[in-house]
C-alpha cells in the first residue's frame, strides 16, 4: 500500500506514513486511541513512498499482554474509488438541485408571462372547467361585462349570454369531447342588462388522455365592428340606390364582360331585362364587331397610359336599335388592368340629333349663300349679254343709221325686241321662283285651247333664242280644251324647251309630244343634248343649282326649279330619264285636267 | 385695210361688232367659239382678235393660251369682251396675256379707241 518492505517500515515511527496533523503527537494518540477510538478521525490521507498519497479508513484495535504492556492494532484500508463514487454523487446531486430550481423559475416566468397576457389583451378571456364552470376571467372581459372576477367566476359563462345563444355557447365554449377550435358570433349580456355583439374564438384543451380538460375563449367586443358594418351596409344601399337612380347609365366591366350596371345603363338604355347583361361580353352593346375588335386596344392603351378612356359612339340596344353616346371608362386601379374600369354611357342621340341638324342647317344656309352669290354673278352675265346686244344695236341706229339698209334697220330693231324679251324671261323666271319660295305662287286653272297656246309657246322659245334646232311638236290631244293654269304650263313648257335647244348641239332635233288617257294628260320633251350626269339628279328642281357639265352655256339654274313648282301646283309629276352625250327627255303627267 | 377677227357665240352681238368694226373700214372675220376662233387665226392671220370669254367647245382662255404659246401669234393683240363683271376677272386675264378687257355692254366709241390704240 505504501510501497515499503515490511523490514523497512519495521521501527519506523508512523510518522513515515501519515501526514502530520493527521493524527495527534505520538503519545498522545495512543492514550487516545486507548481511551476513545471515536475522537481520532477514520479517514486518513496515508503517504507513499513515492510521494503519492491515498484515502485509507483506519481502524483500532487495542490489545493488552498479560505482562500489562499495550498495543493497538491499526488497520488500513484503501477507500480511494468509494470516495470518488462519493464526490461524483454530491457533483449529481448538486446538478439536480440547480435543474430543479432553473424548472421553477421557468414555471414561475411562463405563469408570469401567461397572466400578463391575458390580464393585458384587449379581448376577454374565459377559461372554463368541466361542468362549465369558470376558472379564470381576465380584467377584459369583467370591463366588457360590468362585472367582477369574482362574480363572473361564479355565474356559469352561458347565463352571460342573451336567451337565444345559451345552448349555442353550452355546446361550444365548454370543454368538448374533441381537442379543436371554434369561432362564432354571440351576443353577451351586460349587468345593465343591454347586449354586447361579440366574437367568440375557443379552443378545447384535453389531457394525457385525450379527454376534455378546459375550454379557453377570447372574446372580442364586435359593438364598434357591427356598427361600422351597419354604416357600410347603410352606405352601400345608398350608393346602389344613387347608382340605380342616376340618369345616367354605370356598368363595371372587367376582362371585357359586364359584372354590374345599372337599371338606366342595362334595362332603360340597352332595353335589358335587370341581370341578363350580367356575365355578357361588351361586345353585345358594340354598333360592329369590327368596332369591338378594333377599338379594344386603344382603349387598353388609353387606360394603362391616362387611367382614362372617352369616346362618343353609337351603343346597340338589345332590339338592334344605335343609339349615340357619350361613354366614359376609369379604371378601378391604375396599376392592374384586371381590376376592372368603371364606365358611365350618358345617351347623346338628342345632341347628336341636333348637331346633325345644325350642321345640316349651317349646309344648307351656306349652299344657299353660295347659291345666291352664283346667282347674282349669273344673272348678271345674263343680263349683260342682251344689254350689249341692244347698246350695240342702239348705237348702229344712232351713229350709223343713214348707212345701213332698211332691213338691216329692222333686224337692229328686232334685236332689241328679242334682248329685251330674253331679260324680261329672266325677270319673269326671278319673279316666279321668288314668288314659289314664299308660297304666293297661285293656282288658278282656266280652260285652255292646247293648239293656240302650244303655238305660242314654241313661237316665243324660237324668238328667245333665236334657234336653230327645228321643233317637233307632236300633239296627240289637237282640239282638246284642257283645265290647266296657262301661265304655269307656259312656264313649264318653255323652260324645258328652251333647257332642250340650250342643251344639245345646233341644228339637233327638239320634240315636243303630247298625248292623253281618261285621266291624266302627258306632256313629253325630248332633246339629243349633253345629257345630266346621275349625281346632279338630286339638285335637279332646286333653285340656283346647274348640271355640273352645263361648261360655259349661259343660264340662271332657275328653269327646272320653277318646272317643279309649275308641275307641283298642278298636282302633277315629273319624270326624267337622260343619258349623258345622248339627251334628255323629261315627262311630265297632269292628272285629268280637261276643260 | 387691217384685219380684225371677232370670236362671239350671241348672234346678235357677233352681227353688231362686225357690222360696226367694217363700217369704221376695218376687214373682219368671224367665228362663233374658240376653236373656230384659233382655225381663222392660223387662216387669215388677223392683226387683232376681239373676243368673247364664255363660249362654248373652246373658251376665250383657252384661245389666248394657244395664240401665247404659238410663236407665230404670242404677240398679237386680244381684246377680252365679256359678261362677266367680276372685279377678279381683269385683271387675271390682263395677266394671263390680254392687251385689253371690255366689259358689256360698252360703247363703239371705247370699242373702236381700244382697237386703233393696240393696232397703231
Amino acid at each position: 500500500m505504501v510501497g515499503f518492505r515490511a523490514d523497512e517500515l519495521i521501527g519506523q515511527p508512523y510518522g513515515l506514513c501519515v501526514p502530520e496533523g493527521v493524527i495527534p503527537a505520538q503519545d498522545r494518540f495512543l492514550a487516545a486511541a486507548l481511551a476513545d477510538s471515536s475522537k481520532i478521525p477514520d479517514e486518513w490521507r496515508i503517504k507513499r513512498r513515492d510521494g503519492s498519497s491515498f484515502d485509507a479508513l483506519v481502524s483500532f484495535r487495542p490489545v493488552s499482554q498479560k505482562n500489562g504492556h499495550r498495543f493497538i492494532v491499526v488497520t488500513f484500508t484503501d477507500i480511494t474509488e468509494r470516495k470518488s463514487f462519493q464526490n461524483e454523487l454530491a457533483r449529481l446531486i448538486a446538478d439536480l438541485e440547480d435543474r430543479v430550481r432553473a424548472r421553477t423559475s421557468a414555471l414561475e416566468e411562463s405563469e408570469r408571462k401567461y397572466r400578463s397576457i391575458v390580464d393585458s389583451t384587449q379581448e376577454g378571456f374565459w377559461l372554463v372547467g368541466g361542468w362549465g364552470r369558470a376558472l379564470e376571467v381576465n380584467q377584459a372581459l369583467c370591463d366588457l361585462l360590468g362585472r367582477s372576477a369574482a362574480e363572473l367566476k361564479d355565474i356559469p359563462p352561458d347565463e352571460m349570454c342573451a336567451e337565444p345563444y345559451r345552448g349555442n355557447v353550452r355546446s361550444r365554449l365548454y370543454p368538448r369531447p374533441r381537442k379543436g377550435h371554434g369561432q362564432f358570433e354571440i351576443e353577451l349580456t351586460h349587468r345593465d342588462g343591454h347586449n354586447i355583439p361579440v366574437l367568440i374564438n375557443t379552443v378545447t384543451h384535453v389531457n394525457d388522455q385525450d379527454e376534455p380538460e378546459f375550454g379557453s375563449a377570447f372574446i372580442t367586443d364586435m359593438t364598434r365592428r357591427k356598427q361600422l358594418e351597419c354604416s357600410l351596409e347603410q352606405a352601400l344601399s345608398e350608393r346602389k340606390a344613387v347608382l340605380h337612380s342616376s340618369l345616367v347609365g354605370i356598368a363595371f366591366i372587367r376582362d371585357r364582360h359586364y359584372v354590374w350596371t345599372n337599371k338606366a345603363f342595362e334595362q332603360n338604355m340597352l332595353g335589358y331585362e335587370p341581370g341578363e347583361l350580367i356575365g355578357q361580353s361588351s361586345l353585345v352593346a358594340y354598333p360592329s364587331p369590327k368596332l369591338f375588335e378594333d377599338l379594344g386596344p386603344h382603349i387598353n392603351r388609353s387606360l394603362i397610359d391616362t387611367g382614362m378612356f372617352e369616346i362618343e359612339e353609337r351603343v346597340r340596344r338589345k332590339d338592334g336599335q344605335l343609339v349615340w353616346c357619350l361613354i366614359s371608362g376609369r379604371m378601378v386601379d391604375r396599376s392592374d388592368l384586371s381590376k376592372g374600369s368603371i364606365w358611365t354611357i350618358v345617351d347623346i342621340s338628342k345632341r347628336k340629333a341636333t348637331e346633325v341638324e345644325l350642321l345640316e342647317s349651317l349646309a344648307r344656309e351656306k349652299e344657299a349663300s353660295e347659291l345666291k352669290s352664283r346667282f347674282v354673278s349669273m344673272t348678271s352675265h345674263e343680263f349683260r349679254t342682251p344689254l350689249a346686244a341692244i347698246m350695240s344695236s342702239t348705237e348702229l341706229l344712232s351713229d350709223y343709221g343713214e348707212r345701213l339698209p332698211v332691213d338691216e334697220k329692222n333686224e337692229l330693231v328686232e334685236v332689241i325686241k328679242t334682248s329685251v324679251r330674253r331679260m324680261t324671261q329672266m325677270l319673269e323666271d326671278i319673279l316666279v321662283i321668288g314668288k314659289a319660295d314664299a308660297g304666293r305662287l297661285d293656282f288658278q286653272p282656266a280652260p285652255i285651247a292646247l293648239d293656240d297656246l302650244l303655238s305660242r309657246i314654241i313661237k316665243d322659245v324660237r324668238r328667245t333664242t333665236q334657234t336653230s334646232h327645228p321643233i317637233h311638236l307632236e300633239n296627240l290631244l289637237s282640239g282638246r280644251t284642257l283645265r290647266l293654269d296657262p301661265r304655269l304650263l307656259t312656264h313649264i313648257l318653255q323652260n324645258l324647251l328652251i333647257n332642250a335647244i340650250k342643251y344639245s348641239p345646233e341644228e339637233s332635233p327638239v320634240e315636243l309630244h303630247v298625248e292623253g288617257s281618261a285621266d291624266l294628260i302627258r306632256f313629253v320633251v325630248t332633246d339629243r343634248g349633253i345629257g345630266i350626269p346621275s349625281e346632279d339628279r338630286v339638285t335637279l328642281f332646286t333653285s340656283f343649282h346647274r348640271g355640273s357639265n352645263v361648261g360655259n352655256i349661259a343660264g340662271t339654274g332657275l328653269g327646272l326649279a320653277i318646272v317643279k313648282k309649275a308641275v307641283d301646283l298642278h298636282g302633277g309629276r315629273i319624270a326624267v330619264d337622260s343619258e349623258l352625250g345622248r339627251g334628255t327627255r323629261f315627262v311630265i303627267t297632269f292628272p285629268e285636267g280637261r276643260g | 385695210m387691217r384685219k380684225i377677227l371677232v370670236v362671239e357665240d350671241d348672234p346678235a352681238i357677233l352681227a353688231n361688232t362686225v357690222r360696226v368694226l367694217r363700217l369704221e373700214g376695218f376687214e373682219v372675220h368671224s367665228a362663233r367659239n374658240g376653236r373656230e376662233g384659233l382655225e381663222q387665226v392660223r387662216a387669215i392671220k388677223p392683226e387683232l382678235v376681239l373676243c368673247d370669254i364664255r363660249m362654248p367647245e373652246m373658251d376665250g382662255d383657252e384661245l389666248l393660251d394657244a395664240l401665247r404659246a404659238d410663236p407665230a401669234t404670242a404677240s398679237m393683240p386680244v381684246i377680252f369682251a365679256t359678261a362677266s363683271a367680276e372685279i377678279s376677272g381683269r385683271a387675271e386675264r390682263m395677266a394671263r396675256g390680254a392687251s385689253d378687257y371690255l366689259i358689256k355692254p360698252y360703247d363703239f366709241k371705247t370699242l373702236l379707241s381700244t382697237t386703233r390704240r393696240l393696232l397703231s
